[in-house]
């Protein structure tokens, strides 16, 4: 499905003394199939902009189109929940919203609630659970016995039993160590691909914003600062420092590399295996000469 | 050094019928210094921190803080007036209905003279950078806006020792570096002792000490550049050295000979040229 955004705006609290204008002027379209990363400070209305793209906030001016769905400022639309079966949210420290006995039935609550069949909906949750990293016996146990990082992939599972079509990702990994969030972005990553998912993700690392994205939206006070392919937005750190972000450590180590030795040296570099050979290529053409 | 806390051979669970959590733990943190301990999820840094300021007690083992021991009923409030901890889910601890309200609680609670009080919110509210949101409600705030008045709720209550539990994992880099900083600064200047848990190697690799703890024991501690030597140590454990130790391990598995560790990209730069000159 794809998602089209059309000069929206939104104002928290509109009409009373405490209005605050949280986005403005977004015009933005996301292709079926994409991942498309959104980065920007806190309070610069990423969180704002994705609670639109479910229905949960609806906007002020403007509209959104997603599908076949349009939620339009002043019209009321009926299908929102329809809307909800499509697009699904992992919202920040998803696992404060375990609630079950079991993780087999937290898993189960979304598709039932949509009228998914009881022995369709256990067999999906017997495949998730696999896929997002825990064995079949866990189904039984309690989700309150778990660690943070475990919960956390139980109730991503519970976004997943729905079958979204789109994937929203409020920054899913903060506060998991580095292990916990490699798993768990490698995860995303792969059901975006085996699952053709559109996804997007809303981060601070650009790290994963540059391995992972095909476009990147960056977000300042409200409205859109820029937006391209991670080549593009990196190739030019100067306006990124102008908003406070930096570049992913391997740009910012390519940029240090040809000052150093004063040579021009691909920038599209975003794993560590790039980065190990681009300080291969200056070492060697020394050699060379 | 003036040592201010002392843990010693301290073990805990949370219930009798669990594992523990923390087995023999040792442990000494000094005046002034910044202590940074990382491990990964549920290797019991946060429990630890817990027992740090008489959240929780210890089961075998005793915790002192400047003298005072936690066992005891009588120093615990004494205790938890020199250690505070900044949680790492905001949410959890903003009990004010606006953020000035809710930096005023802690003072509040401790009988501050109201002028006192209304400069030490002022102040504290600045160095976290949130002076235009004073009459905001929490709930307009993002979560890391919310962090960072916890973290004002805390320094202005000015504790001797400040625990940040993973206190900045939910922020941006920018606000990130913001903290850090204003930590550091009131570390120089008012000689706050501070200990943060954190996943975050390359903050750990900036602080003046390391302690490294995997399934409830410390298993490494001293200067950062002495633990980073550990690198497969560290991975083992499930953590990420930072970015240039990992260029360099590559470069090394490949040949090339440092002379040494190279904690930052500007070491490992200047280490590369070094290198490509010798050539």
């Amino acid at each position: 499905m794809d998602i089209t955004i059309k000069d929206l705006e939104h104002s928290y609290s509109k009409g009373t003394p405490f209005e605050r204008k949280a986005l403005s002027n977004i015009n933005l379209s996301i292709p079926s199939g994409t991942f498309q990363t959104i980065i920007g400070h806190t309070g610069s209305g990423k969180s704002t902009l994705i609670q639109h793209l479910n229905g949960l906030l609806k906007p002020t001016q403007g509209s959104i189109e997603i599908g076949d769905f349009k939620i339009q400022a002043g019209v009321k639309e009926k299908r929102l929940k329809a809307l909800r079966k499509h697009v699904g949210i992992v919202f920040q420290y998803p696992e404060h919203q375990l609630f079950e006995e079991t993780i087999e039935k937290d898993i189960l609550f979304g598709p039932l609630n949509f009228g998914v069949p009881e022995d369709e909906a256990k067999k999906r949750a017997a495949k998730l659970i696999q896929q997002v990293g825990l064995d079949e016996s866990y189904l039984s146990r309690s989700p309150f016995d778990l660690s943070g990082g475990q919960m956390r992939r139980v109730a991503i599972a519970g976004v997943l039993a729905m079958k979204p079509s789109i994937l929203i990702l409020d920054e899913p990994t903060a506060g998991l160590d580095p292990r916990g969030r490699r798993e768990i972005m490698d995860l995303f990553y792969r059901l975006h691909q085996e699952e053709g998912l559109t996804t997007i993700l809303v981060t601070h690392s650009m790290e994963d914003a540059a391995r992972f994205s095909d476009d990147i939206l960056i977000m300042e006070k409200g409205g859109i600062a820029l937006q391209g392919k991670p080549e593009t937005i990196f190739s030019n750190p100067h306006s990124l420092k102008k908003l406070s972000l930096d570049v992913p450590e391997t740009v910012q180590f390519i940029h240090r590399l040809e000052e150093r030795f004063n040579k021009n040296l691909p920038h599209s570099v975003f794993t560590l295996e790039a980065a190990v050979d681009a300080a291969l290529s200056v070492l060697q053409k020394g050699e060379d000469s | 050094m003036e040592e201010l806390i002392t843990v010693q051979d301290v073990s805990f669970r949370y219930q009798e019928d669990q594992p523990h959590v923390l087995h023999g733990v040792s442990l000494s943190v000094y005046k002034g210094e910044w202590l940074a301990i990382v491990g990964h999820n549920g290797s019991g840094k946060s429990t630890l921190a817990k027992l740090l300021n008489g959240l929780q007690l210890p089961e075998k083992g005793d915790v002192l803080v400047e003298g005072y021991n936690s066992r005891d009923e009588e120093s615990i409030w004494e205790i938890r007036r020199r250690v505070g901890i900044v949680f790492q889910n905001p949410d959890n601890q903003f009990v004010g209905t606006s953020v000035r309200d809710d930096v005023a609680f802690g003072l509040e609670n401790s009988g501050m003279a109201r002028e006192l009080m209304l400069e030490r919110i002022n102040e504290s509210v600045q160095k976290v950078r949130m002076e235009d949101y004073l009459d905001q409600e929490p709930h307009r705030l993002s979560g890391g806006q919310k962090q960072r008045v916890a973290i004002a709720g805390i320094i202005a209550l000015r504790p001797s020792i400040v625990i940040l539990d993973e206190a900045t994992s939910m922020l941006d880099p920018a606000g990130r570096k913001e903290v850090i900083q204003t930590m550091r600064k009131l570390k120089e200047e008012e000689g706050m002792t501070v200990i943060s848990i954190t996943h975050d190697l390359e903050e750990a690799a900036q602080a003046d000490r390391l302690v490294v703890m995997n399934a409830g024991e410390v298993i490494d501690e001293g200067l950062p550049a002495e633990v980073f030597k550990k690198g497969d140590m560290l991975e083992q454990i499930g953590l990420d050295l930072p970015f240039p130790l990992q260029v360099q391990r590559a470069l090394s598995e490949r040949g090339y000979d440092f002379s040494r560790l190279t904690l930052s990209q500007k070491e490992l730069v200047n280490e590369l040229w070094t290198l490509q000159s010798k050539i």
